[in-house]
């Protein structure tokens, strides 16, 4: 038997752009956001770690990690040294500096 | 049709029944901005309440991705689309008008209708609460569409899947999520349109719940219900909804020690996000003026934490503290015009809510009054140029008896725990 490959199953669906009154609402809509929403949502999202208690060698991890895309989504725009900057902008402010592993670094 | 006072819309409105009110209400504070999703929440209530035939596509609790997901699929999109629609036919603008601190009304006065007044102008009037009966499908997920597909993986090969995967738009902002359950309303939607009166509100703790002996199964609470937390269940043939997890809530679960529990799905949450609480309420139906009452201090005094959808009328007793990073329009229209205020005031927490923010799941028992024992000032910085001063105040909060349930300071020891620990297997 000819094997038939699927076309809807393919990566076809990159090119398209989204609709956003799609009938068949697949997946997600994109919703429009300046700069200062993208920053104070990386801001959020830092100062909740560091106010927990998350050290740096914890917290680059998961920015890096897909499988965190709220995260992730941060990392990919601004790099890990826009992250490390923030991390530590964050850190300053709330006077939170990196803990320290029980036992020396 | 009784005229009812409702202080979320700073106004009076219709509905069906007189008012009657609770001694306590159940009522419970949701911070989005911890939320990460990982449905613990939602498990613990499926695995308590609702891990039967009939209830496979039943989740009393769930948590959704907004802006696009929703259980049923988009419930709060396709009732707005209907308020909407109500607002153009009578020519009425759903603006609300600000007020100033006024008690009775703290957001403003909400000058569009209510979906009680909507199915009222109706004529002749078919329901007692704008609504719909979603489609069997649309119970399927309780949260479809969360996870956007990133392309390249699944890696070449793995499951037979596309190597290229499937890639969508990838969003500039993260969404957020919406913890959902029933809001047990002051003015339930559900009760008014129940043609047996079978829902009814209880005294003791304003928890709404579903005569099982009584309801037929007509479906009118599931058709009502602006939230969609009224179910059906085909095997039994009646609905079903949140119990409020009623015997922690009265004290009578093995493990509550005589006293009010929260929830299974307040209790297990990992990401420290809710607060359960019993408000008291006065003769008149508002809230007492009870500020040492955690929910009460959130929800009326520091104003952190807004109603969802406050336009809908049924005077919701679920509380949410905004994302501080979704666009502001959409929160408004969520939460109502408290929103700005309550995001300033979170991203600059006063020296009390600072405190009262550390008493989210520090217990199980409910916390019905909370003190705070002033601590050393430990830094000053700016926030959004301004000063601010961090105090590592003590927070203790005490159960229904009076007996002291939690004690936690602002500035928390962080203990890494090694990796061979006392119970490592």
């Amino acid at each position: 038997m000819t094997r038939r490959e699927l076309p809807m199953l393919g990566p076809v669906g990159v090119s398209k752009e989204a609709e956003p009154d799609d009938p068949l609402e697949l997946v997600g809509v994109p919703v429009p956001v300046d700069e200062a929403t993208f920053d104070e949502m990386a801001r959020c999202l830092v100062e909740e770690y560091v106010r927990d208690g998350w050290s740096d060698e914890r917290l680059v991890p998961l920015f890096r990690s897909p499988f965190y895309a709220g995260l992730h989504v941060i990392f990919r725009r601004r790099g890990e040294p826009w992250v490390r900057t923030l991390i530590a902008d964050v850190r300053t402010q709330w006077h939170r500096p990196n803990p320290v592993p029980e036992g020396g670094a | 049709m009784p005229e009812v006072q409702n202080w979320q819309l700073g106004r009076t409105m219709t509905y069906p029944y007189a008012e009657h009110h609770p001694d306590h209400q159940f009522a419970f504070v949701f911070n989005i901005n911890r939320c990460i999703a990982c449905q613990t929440c939602s498990m613990a209530c499926k695995s308590t309440w609702t891990f039967s035939k009939g209830q496979e596509a039943m989740w009393w609790n769930n948590v959704e991705t907004k802006p696009y997901g929703g259980y049923p699929n988009h419930w709060d999109a396709r009732l707005l689309g209907m308020l909407d629609e109500a607002h153009m036919a009578a020519g009425v603008e759903p603006a609300w008008v600000e007020s100033t601190t006024d008690r009775d009304a703290p957001y403003g006065t909400y000058g569009g209708l209510t979906i009680f007044e909507a199915a009222a102008r109706e004529q002749p009037q078919q329901q007692q609460a704008l609504g719909y009966l979603p489609a069997d499908d649309e119970w399927r997920a309780p949260n479809i569409f969360e996870d956007v597909t990133p392309a390249g993986r699944p890696a070449p090969g793995s499951l037979g899947l596309e190597a290229g995967g499937a890639a969508l738009p990838e969003h500039t902002a993260w969404f957020f999520y919406l913890q959902r359950l029933c809001n047990h309303c002051t003015y339930p939607a559900c009760l008014a349109a129940c043609p047996r009166k079978a829902i009814y509100k209880r005294p003791e703790d304003g928890v709404v719940l579903i005569d099982q002996e009584r309801c037929r199964g007509y479906r009118k609470c599931v058709e009502a219900c602006p939230y969609k937390k009224s179910m059906y269940r085909p095997t039994t043939r009646v609905s079903e909804k949140c119990v409020a997890c009623y015997p922690r809530l009265e004290g009578t679960d093995p493990a509550s020690d005589g006293v009010p529990m929260e929830t299974r799905c307040m209790a297990a949450c990992p990401g420290r996000i809710r607060l359960q609480g019993l408000v008291p309420i006065a003769a008149d139906g508002s809230w007492a003026d009870d500020p040492q009452n955690p929910v009460t201090f959130l929800v009326r005094h520091e104003q952190v934490a807004l109603p969802l959808y406050p336009q809908f009328g049924t005077e919701p007793n679920g509380f949410y503290i905004p994302p501080r990073w979704a666009p502001r329009p959409y929160l408004r229209q969520m939460f109502g015009p408290g929103v700005d205020a309550a995001i300033a005031r979170y991203r600059a927490p006063s020296r009390q809510l600072l405190a009262v923010l550390q008493l989210f799941r520090a217990s199980q028992k409910v916390i019905f009054r909370f003190e705070i024992e002033e601590g050393p000032k430990v830094f000053e910085t700016e926030i959004d140029g301004k000063p601010w001063a961090m105090y590592d105040d003590t927070v203790i909060g005490f159960d229904k008896k009076g007996r002291e349930v939690a004690r936690l300071s602002v500035e928390e020891p962080v203990h890494e725990r090694p990796a061979p620990h006392p119970n490592s297997i």
